[in-house]
């Protein structure tokens, strides 16, 4: 039986996988250099528990969803 | 009196962390962070309808805040799921993720009495593009022609009327596969079942190179160029990023804008046409924007403590008699007995 996708999801598989990007240099430069103002806080956040559940595997990720509710 | 800030955000939230550092060290406000995915991990949500009853909310800090002492919440990123303790049975996530839910709407909503950035039921709202493309057409600028559709005979006529036209997501919820922006191809429009499945945004093709995205805070506006030749530029972050100078008109059909959504910031998508006309896609109420500062160096973070804690500031002084009973973070939350005076 055919599987069912909605149609954003369809055109993108049309398009095929892109190649992996590389994240510009200045931008992984700027990512550390946040990470450290921060103090790796955030590795802390989810202590005595499971990892966190934000999706945000990455910070800056642009592709992170803009929604601000789940 | 010193400003008293939350965030609520994600635990491992950058954009949050660091504003609050930029907070503090700026400005030396008091700001916590209410971790929006941790709630079931660290509990202490409470509510009474006694009279003075304290408002807690755990931080990320440690202790509980009592949020009727906040002056602004910059109410970034809620979710339904939580990080849940070892041991939870996954039966009852639903149950829990609902629960917790509905508590902290309901906390915020009915004992937070400062400024929002943004309110939530406004950024809910926002969220919707068909009413974003309503707030734009309200303000005067372009919007592309657009049609939101699931009936594969409308998606039809339309993308035969507006040759290239594109397909892009209705919704960007988390977790799950991005949505990117595409040129509707033959094949899709063949898929009548797959086109019904879920209404999308068709949409006319804006031709150009040049896009902009826009940190519109209040009435600031701050913008960045990106020049791509992709329809979606987040897809390769690899292009020129640069601040650009946005005139007067856009600035304030950007503000008129936030105005028609009830948002007091925003990030927008504008791309210019090759005649340089402005045309309106989307505002994101509350978007990604720490990258852009990474990529051309506008010092958005400052930019953006600055603006919290300007709000904060305006709480305070709309409520000068206003003293909340706080000594500090020792202080447990339930001995707090504090009512705001409306001078």
């Amino acid at each position: 039986m055919k599987t069912l996708i909605p149609a954003v999801f369809f055109q993108k598989q049309l398009a095929g996988s892109n190649p992996s990007v590389q994240k510009p240099e200045r931008l992984e430069m700027f990512e550390d250099e946040l990470d450290q103002v921060v103090g790796g806080v955030r590795r802390n956040a989810a202590s005595g528990g499971s990892d966190t559940f934000s999706y945000s595997a990455g910070w800056l990720d642009v592709e992170q969803a803009d929604d601000c509710s789940a | 009196m010193q400003p008293r800030i939350g965030i609520l955000t994600y635990g491992d939230d950058l954009h949050g962390h660091l504003v609050k550092k930029k907070l503090e060290e700026r400005h030396g406000a008091w700001c916590c962070l209410i971790p929006s995915d941790e709630l079931a991990l660290r509990g202490g949500l409470s509510w009474s309808s006694q009279a003075d009853a304290p408002a807690l909310l755990p931080t990320f800090e440690g202790p509980r805040v009592d949020v009727r002492t906040l002056n602004a919440i910059w109410h970034r990123r809620t979710t339904v799921k939580q990080t849940l303790p070892n041991g939870t049975d996954e039966r009852y996530e639903l149950h829990i993720y609902r629960s917790i839910e509905r508590v902290v709407e309901g906390v915020l909503l009915e004992e937070f009495q400062g400024r929002w950035v943004s309110h939530p039921v406004a950024a809910r709202l926002a969220e919707n593009k068909l009413l974003q493309q309503r707030a734009a057409r309200r303000v005067g600028i372009r919007t592309p022609a657009t049609l939101v559709s699931q009936d594969p005979m409308h998606i039809r006529s339309f993308c035969a009327s507006h040759p290239g036209a594109i397909i892009k997501p209705v919704a960007t919820p988390r977790g799950v596969e991005l949505a990117t922006t595409a040129v509707v191809s033959p094949e899709l429009l063949e898929q009548d079942d797959v086109l019904a499945l879920a209404p999308a945004i068709y949409q006319e093709c804006i031709p150009g190179k040049r896009h902009l995205r826009i940190s519109v805070l209040g009435e600031r506006c701050d913008a960045a160029l990106v020049e791509a030749e992709a329809l979606d530029w987040r897809c390769d972050l690899n292009v020129p990023f640069s601040r650009y100078r946005l005139d007067g008109r856009l600035e304030r059909q950007l503000c008129g804008i936030l105005r028609e959504l009830g948002l007091v910031m925003g990030i927008f998508d504008v791309k210019l046409t090759d005649d340089g006309e402005p045309v309106f896609l989307e505002v994101n109420a509350q978007g990604q924007f720490l990258f852009v500062e990474g990529l051309c160096g506008i010092p958005l973070a400052d930019i953006f403590a600055d603006f919290l804690f300007n709000q904060a500031k305006k709480d305070i002084d709309a409520n000068p008699q206003f003293v909340p009973e706080i000594a500090g973070w020792e202080r447990d939350a339930r001995n707090l007995n504090r009512r705001r005076i409306h001078g």
